[in-house]
């Protein structure tokens, strides 16, 4: 199963925003809440932190393992953890329309 | 997101001077649109025929991920101008504020409804949106009203309550419904609350004027710069953008106690501000009885 970006959806990084939260990240303070992207789909904006927004640019035919696999190498976090985390980010994303399976 | 950690708009509204502009100046607010990651350019244009600047600008931005959507007059629609932005990706609405107009020339609209809400045609609203069901028409837009043009409008209770019963009969469904306002919006859209909303005037969107003037929406304005003497940048980061957006996020005084006021945020701020020169009452066409 890969998964896909809904083409439809209107995407840009937060270059101030995301330069801010990988300084958090080094300095190791919570950048949870650090907006790094936005998206515009039918009207709705979301929001996605670092971690969001990594996962999102990854959604280009990678399989969700090998979306957790590549995510490793970038964050320093478990891998439980992150599968959980990725797996139910993918699936709020699947339900609001900004990624589809194939 | 607070006004200290603003984003950039991302959504424009541009209505473009029938005199036009210089070269030099479309170029340096193209760049500025693709250089800001822009992602809708609401571009309007009522002269008859259409500017020369309009083709002028989308050449311009043809290469870029700017989605365009362009509002002409109703008089000015022609095939040939539909099959050349239709190539280029670029939705067209042709504006009108009658049903009346729009019968007249039906044969001719492949274009999308731009539909210019006032007193005179408020209950048209049900004729307009069968007629284009029925002309199989994909878009229908209740655009933002211009501050500068001509009185404010918003209508009484009793048409609300009686637009809501006439939609009761209406497939929704089958058209793209565009609404601004956001009394209007919970009827169309059968929302108990504003869950969500409130103005994004200077935070998401933002309106050139026909003279450059920034505005933070079509129907506020306040002045953030001119892009003659400033950049899109420099407007988008400064003090006058956060202040503002600071005294449209805070609910106004008259909307303590209500319960939806911290998503409501108290309406149009626009139409409070041009009607009663003040952020700090509530909409007058709030329908919320608080």
């Amino acid at each position: 199963m890969k998964i896909f970006r809904n083409p439809d959806v209107m995407w840009r990084e937060e270059d101030e925003f995301r330069e801010q939260a990988y300084k958090g990240l080094d300095t190791g303070e919570d950048v949870a809440e650090i907006g790094t992207s936005i998206l515009l789909h039918s009207g709705k904006m979301h929001s996605l932190n670092v971690l969001g927004t990594e996962i999102w640019k990854l959604c280009d035919g990678k399989t969700p393992q090998e979306i957790v696999s590549t995510l490793r190498e970038m964050f320093d976090v478990d891998e439980e953890v992150l599968r959980k985390d990725a797996g139910e980010f993918l699936q709020n994303m699947k339900e609001e329309g900004l990624v589809y399976e194939e | 997101m607070t006004p200290d950690n603003l984003i950039d708009p991302f959504i424009v509204y541009w209505d473009i001077n029938s005199s036009g502009y210089s070269d030099a100046i479309i170029s340096i607010i193209c760049d500025a649109l693709i250089k800001n990651k822009i992602f809708v350019l609401n571009l309007r244009d009522l002269s008859n025929p259409v500017s020369t600047t309009v083709s002028n600008i989308i050449d311009k931005l043809a290469r870029s991920n700017i989605k365009i959507r362009l509002t002409i007059n109703h008089g000015a629609i022609e095939r040939s101008m539909i099959k050349n932005l239709q190539e280029h990706g670029i939705s067209l609405f042709t504006e009108t504020d009658s049903i009346e107009k729009l019968l007249s020339v039906s044969d001719n609209i492949i274009a999308n409804v731009s539909f210019l809400l006032n007193q005179k045609n408020f209950h048209e609203i049900p004729a307009v949106i069968a007629f284009c069901i029925k002309n199989r028409i994909k878009e229908l837009e209740f655009p933002i009203q211009r501050a500068e043009e001509g009185e404010i409008f918003y209508p009484a209770h009793s048409e609300v309550d009686q637009l809501a019963h006439a939609l009761k009969e209406i497939p929704l469904e089958l058209l793209k419904l565009t609404v601004h306002d956001p009394f209007l919006w919970k009827v169309f859209f059968k929302r108990e609350h504003l869950e969500g909303m409130g103005c994004n005037g200077a935070y998401t969107m933002i309106y050139i004027a026909d003279n450059l003037d920034v505005t933070p929406c079509p129907l506020l304005p306040v002045t953030l710069g001119n892009l003659c003497s400033e950049t899109l940048k420099e407007i988008f980061s400064s003090f006058k953008r956060r202040q503002i957006r600071k005294e449209i996020i805070a609910p106004p005084y008259e909307c303590r106690g209500c319960a939806i006021a911290d998503n409501c945020k108290g309406g149009c701020r626009g139409r409070t501000y041009i009607l009663l020169e003040t952020f700090n009452k509530k909409d007058p066409a709030c329908c919320f009885n608080c």
